[in-house]
């Protein structure tokens, strides 16, 4: 984000959205519907968990002239969290016909695909979501998320050991996925390795605090 | 003395396992009770007051039909001295009209302290089932004379558990011959100095806790068989939980009973006994699959549902939990538990819902176990827009359809309003051989639901275990013809809620008989041919066969 908004940008990601929401009403209500500060807008709901609220702001900024293409991909999660698989699945697809080569959307219709069971599709999209990401140096995060939800895959499959693997790659680039942690204690207690999954457990719990502190979240 | 009823639902045709409506009616208005309950103030401010009032269904007086008690709540400025729990007996005639009469003075029934649920069980091994409730203060016994009345003997049974219990899971967890409890707490609460609400969600301004609040331990309470409890030491290594829901079954069939606990927002417990020489209870919840769901969220959960959905003969889990999440289906072999919420199509429809007392059962009498759901938000200020989720919210019917279960629309009646339904029971009421429902809304009514199920090529039959407490946690299996069953005596999974020790489960209209294998013993049940409009308790004898 750069220009005008930028700083409105910045006031979101430190953490202030409803200060950003005045100022981007400010902005709105000079310029018009501009789809970068319609995104924004919804950025800021987003960023609260607030998801229902950031719907009709991403959908305004995919309307708008130009439409802002990263807004189709935010309404997709927005809509998946807020329990509409079909309309989630939608705008995801919408961002992939205006950026074909984005991992997290890729990753977005293989999370959709692993809800509905769909394993095959699930397999195909997390595999171009590992693909896409590690091809881009800034997303390594990217890369053990999708690894980790992959390992999903492999283990409704039947494939305990290769979960194992994959999920310890994904540990390996972010030691802050609590969750994976958690899975991957799980699936080492199947393995039968049992000293390896007391310290999985252990580094959950860690990853967990640590997590949620950063948060804020009270435990 | 054993006692197994055996109740069952004309079959008027023949479509074997094709689905057959699913018919549950709220008869509240021709049945009762009328009877509104309390959990302090509506709309809630505290998260004291969201949990709701409990629900117990049970015979009371030896009748044979199922009575209702009523855990009821008070307010927060008198939590000693609310408007009273009450019984309700089941005034069923002979024509199988339902209806429901307030007896609580006449059964002796003094209770005003803020209750949260009730267990009914043989606790005193006298033939009846007494009543162990749940309260947020000291927890209170009510033994039953076995006519229906009761008397408090909680000072001489040694069972004021303090604090704030959520359920009371019986069970013989020692192996001596008698019922022990485990008992769920959640927080540590102090009406007095109850934390300041504002708490942050999403954009919202929302009820505090329990995240940021001092969870509870739970108490294992051991029966020394002279009518008294003793707090045991063997959960002394399991750490402190927001406790919701507890079960006794024996999971892993090693014929020892295992601890399931329902926590909110923190990882679920498998409490193991560890030991072969004394009783030590171990969680072997992360090791086995249970604390979490697949991702390793710990999840809010709040009802449990027991039952073979992959006809494994094992007992698969379903755990109802927040909005915005999903309710989980966790299936063991065993040993292990793996997470199929998505493969089986349990995930996708509970993300906007707020689940509580959950329970799979054969709605439509095809063979298979269907889920039904009791939703409501814990936030009054929850909307589609502002949280993805309603307070009000309907009951979610999940019928099951192959290897999917699929979710239910339904157009008017209860099955399509929206309610703050909390706590819920499930038994045959009417004798007619399918399991109806009881509901407690969050400050609502109680409400009676029927189920008026009826196959053209299959009947529902319910086994009543109701004189056989030291069955509770059992395993159950029905074998029918080339049909198996798999079921487990778990009354206490509903939220808040103890259900009728009761299994129901259905069989082709011409099956005649069955073998039930309750944990290691067999017996066979007669299955009658045509609907008993109103079922007597068929005794049998201990080496199993049919006593009428």
């Amino acid at each position: 984000m750069s220009g005008a908004l930028a700083g409105h940008y910045e006031l979101i990601l430190a953490g202030q959205p409803g200060p950003a929401r005045v100022r981007l009403r400010q902005f709105l209500d000079a310029e018009g519907d501009d789809g970068r500060a319609l995104f924004l807008m919804g950025l800021s709901h987003h960023r609260e968990r607030a998801y229902p609220k950031a719907v009709p702001w991403f959908e305004r900024a995919m309307a708008a002239t130009p439409p802002y293409p990263p807004a189709a991909h935010f309404l997709g999660w927005a809509h998946y969290h807020n329990g509409n698989a079909t309309a989630s699945r939608a705008a995801f697809e919408q961002h992939l016909r205006l950026d074909p080569n984005e991992g997290d959307t890729h990753f977005g219709l293989g999370v959709l695909a692993l809800e509905r069971g769909d394993l095959d599709e699930a397999d195909a999209r997390l595999a171009r979501a590992l693909d896409l990401q590690r091809r881009r140096p800034d997303r390594p995060l990217g890369v053990a998320k999708v690894l980790a939800r992959r390992s999903e895959v492999l283990e409704q499959r039947g494939d305990v050991m290769g979960a194992i693997e994959l999920l310890g790659e994904a540990l390996a680039i972010d030691r802050d996925l609590y969750e994976a942690h958690f899975l991957h204690a799980r699936l080492l207690h199947r393995a039968g390795r049992v000293a390896e999954a007391a310290k999985a457990e252990a580094a959950a719990h860690a990853a967990q605090v640590r997590v949620e502190s950063a948060d804020g979240r009270p435990r | 003395m054993t006692r197994l009823a055996v109740v069952l639902l004309l079959a008027l045709g023949a479509c074997e396992h094709e689905h057959a409506p699913i018919l549950l009616v709220d008869v509240t208005a021709q049945t009762g009770p009328d009877f509104t309950t309390t959990s302090g103030a509506m709309p809630p401010s505290q998260i004291v007051e969201v949990n709701g009032s409990g629900v117990c269904l049970f015979d009371t007086d030896g009748d044979g039909d199922l009575d209702l008690f009523v855990a009821n709540g008070a307010t927060v400025d008198d939590p000693e001295h609310g408007p009273g729990s009450r019984l309700f007996r089941n005034m069923l005639s002979e024509d199988g009209e339902l209806r429901f009469i307030d007896m609580s003075e006449h059964a002796g029934i003094d209770l005003r302290r803020w209750a949260t649920s009730a267990t009914a069980a043989d606790f005193d091994a006298d033939g009846d089932a007494d009543l162990y409730v749940t309260c947020i203060g000291d927890d209170v016994l009510l033994s039953n004379d076995g006519q229906g009345h009761f008397t408090d003997i909680t000072k001489v049974a040694g069972v004021a558990v303090p604090g704030w219990s959520t359920a009371a899971a019986p069970g013989d967890i020692d192996g001596d011959g008698d019922l022990d409890l485990y008992i769920a707490r959640y927080i540590d609460w102090n009406f007095a100095a109850p934390p300041p609400p504002g708490v942050p969600f999403r954009g919202n301004s929302v009820i505090a806790g329990p995240a940021g609040l001092p969870p509870q331990a739970d108490v294992l309470l051991l029966n020394t068989g002279d009518g008294s409890f003793v707090v045991s030491d063997a959960n002394a290594d399991i750490p402190p939980a927001f406790g919701l829901n507890a079960v006794m079954i024996d999971v892993d069939g090693d014929h020892k009973l295992d601890i399931l606990v329902g926590n909110d927002g923190m990882s679920n417990q498998l409490l193991v006994q560890a030991e072969a020489e004394r009783l030590r209870l171990r969680d072997s919840g992360p090791a086995r699959g249970f604390a979490t769901n697949m991702s390793g969220a710990e999840q809010a959960t709040m009802g449990l549902a027991i039952g073979d959905v992959d006809a494994s003969g094992t007992p698969d889990l379903i755990s109802t939990n927040f909005s915005s999440d999903t309710n989980t289906l966790l299936i063991t072999d065993g040993k292990y538990f793996v997470d199929r919420t998505n493969a089986m199509g349990i995930g996708p429809p509970t993300r906007s819902l707020l689940g509580w007392t959950t329970r799979l059962l054969d709605l439509d009498h095809d063979g298979d176990e269907d889920l039904v759901t009791l939703n409501g938000h814990v936030y009054p200020n929850a909307t589609p827009e502002s949280m993805a989720s309603a307070w009000r919210q309907p009951a979610l019917i999940q019928r099951r359809d192959g290897d999917r279960f699929v979710p239910m629309s339904f157009a008017d009646g209860w099955l399509a309003g929206a309610r703050v339904d909390r706590a819920g029971a499930f038994g045959d009421l009417d004798g007619d051989g399918d399991l109806d429902l009881v509901t407690a809304e969050l400050n609502g009514p109680v409400r009676v639901i029927e189920n008026r199920a009826a196959h053209p090529g299959r009947k529902g039959v319910v086994l009543d275990f109701g004189g056989e407490s030291l069955a509770l946690g059992a395993h159950v299996v029905i074998e029918a013809g080339d049909e198996i069953h798999h079921r487990w005596l778990a009354p206490g999974t509903d939220f808040q809620g103890w259900s009728a020790p009761q299994i129901h489960f259905s069989v082709p209209r011409e099956a005649m008989q069955a073998t039930v294998t309750v944990g290691q013993s067999t017996r066979q049940v007669r299955i009658p041919a045509s609907r008993a409009v109103r079922s007597q308790p068929q005794p049998v004898s201990a080496t199993g066969h049919p006593g009428s």
